[in-house]
């Protein structure tokens, strides 16, 4: 479910690309800072877009120069409590991520990630309480999802498209512009969902495990799964386009990258992973 | 009611064909027990809940009720006068824009013709779950190809997320494939132009 809500990098300015990173590493260094430099391991880009996206509506944060440990150069970094949330959240999914791995698959990242966690997560889900209610709620949904086995995949995504929802609802508390900003996570949640299930089609065929195209390739074929779905998915794009158009930023160079994700980095994305990977020219892998 | 058409009694409890009267109560009562509605008040899912317990329930009876005489096959069918009403109904709730009418309708319907599967589709679309609306309009699709309504829905999908592309390019995303919708409309303006130009007249309306 991570690394799906990206901006295309070819068609950011640099400045913008500068103050992603300078958000990137915002998120890493308030994870390093509040729960332990192990959990820098865990930073991932989707709460780097929420941490810009709540930043862009609050404009609550502040650039200080430093000297990042990892890359050993000197850059900027983001400061605020919008990154400080995103950083929260990033924590408890990731927990939430090993906990249903080691659970389903038995797999050795997932028990790893479990032990060397909880303790982050226990103090997290502590502040942020609804936060951690709602990502329970989802892994309930996506159990019953899958246990009656829906072979509609909007359905299938309403547990994860509601927990984006509820986190919307829940760092948006007080502000004029939460029921935007929750449609926006609604539908992005949504197609995060959808577009994991396409990725992973093959692999659950294969392997036997749930997915919610899989009637509709037993139907047809996993080509016309994957054709229709890139009309589905710009569908789902254009809807959050619109409500992007409505949302008032307050940071003009936040939202470009913004509008940079939900106009070229979600579509990138989908190319990448409906054509697989292949060069769209000449059809080679 | 709404019936579910269930294709595979055996699968839907989970047990082996040819299972005993007694296996097949004890599946059953496990199933109830999980999908229950009590369980699922105020859930977001609680229409899939609902949903797999008609399931289960249709797939309990066809076992019991029929002393175990379930041949096999029993789905899609023709629609009945009634359905046909009921479809022509679900059309002017769409068209006038009541999607919850429309959906309360659509699921009484008992057959699975094409049109059920396109009514479902547009119902879906309206909703902003393209996936299944997509996933239904190439089933009714599949069923009656000939049909230039199915053919038209599909096909719609691919001009509204061109649309998209077309935004993005217009704010300067995109590396300018050129096959974007507002170039489609500037070339048949010039077209018709030049057919104007000539005596003709390609678009009557302007």
């Amino acid at each position: 479910m991570f690394g799906y809500v990206m901006p295309s990098k070819g068609e950011l300015k640099i400045k913008n690309w500068n103050l992603y990173q300078a958000f990137y590493c915002g998120v890493c260094r308030s994870l390093g800072k509040r729960h332990g430099q192990k959990s820098r391991l865990l930073l991932n880009y989707d709460t780097t877009f929420l941490a810009i996206l709540l930043s862009g509506v609050k404009r609550d944060y502040t650039l200080k120069p430093g000297r990042c440990l990892v890359k050993m150069k000197k850059q900027e970094f983001a400061y605020g409590a919008s990154i400080d949330l995103a950083a929260d959240i990033n924590i408890l999914l990731a927990y939430y991520k090993s906990v249903d791995d080691w659970k389903d698959e038995k797999s050795i990242k997932g028990f790893v990630g479990k032990s060397l966690y909880s303790g982050s997560a226990r103090k997290a889900s502590k502040t942020h309480a609804e936060i951690s209610n709602a990502i329970s709620e989802m892994v309930k949904g996506v159990e019953l999802v899958e246990s009656a086995n829906s072979q509609n995949p909007d359905t299938a995504a309403i547990p994860f498209r509601e927990m984006m929802r509820a986190m919307a609802v829940y760092v948006m508390k007080g502000d004029s512009q939460s029921a935007l900003v929750e449609e926006f996570c609604a539908i992005l949640g949504k197609w995060i969902f959808i577009i994991d299930s396409l990725d992973d089609l093959e692999s659950d065929l294969k392997k036997k495990q749930y997915n919610p195209f899989k009637s509709q390739v037993d139907k047809f074929s996993v080509e016309q799964v994957l054709a229709d779905a890139e009309h589905s998915m710009r569908m789902y794009m254009r809807d959050l386009s619109e409500i992007f158009d409505k949302i008032v930023f307050q940071d003009e160079q936040l939202s470009d990258i913004i509008e940079n994700v939900v106009f070229a980095g979600l579509s990138e994305k989908t190319d990448k992973v409906l054509k697989r990977g292949s060069c769209e020219k000449c059809g080679s892998k | 009611m709404k019936s579910v058409a269930v294709s595979n009694p055996y699968e839907v409890l989970g047990i082996k064909p040819g299972a005993t009267q007694e296996e097949i109560k004890k599946a059953y009562r496990t199933l109830v027990k999980q999908y229950h509605p009590d369980k699922h008040r105020d859930n977001p899912l609680s229409g899939l809940a609902s949903e797999k317990l008609q399931e289960i329930n249709e797939a309990y009876e066809m076992l019991t009720s029929g002393g175990g005489s379930y041949s096999g096959s029993s789905s899609g069918g023709t629609a009945s006068a009634s359905d046909q009403s009921s479809f022509a109904q679900i059309r002017s709730a769409i068209n006038l824009g009541n999607i919850t009418m429309a959906e309360d309708i659509l699921r009484r319907v008992n057959s699975r013709p094409a049109e059920w599967y396109f009514l479902t589709g547009v119902i879906a679309s309206r909703r902003g779950d393209y996936s299944e609306a997509m996933n239904n309009a190439r089933q009714a699709a599949s069923m009656d190809p000939s049909n230039p309504e199915y053919q038209q829905f599909l096909n719609s999908f691919q001009n509204q997320g061109q649309g998209f592309q077309g935004n993005a390019f217009d704010r300067g995303y995109g590396r300018g494939g050129g096959n974007d919708c507002c170039d489609c409309c500037c070339k048949l303006w010039c077209a018709d132009s030049l057919c104007e130009c000539l005596g003709g007249d390609l678009c009557s309306c302007c």
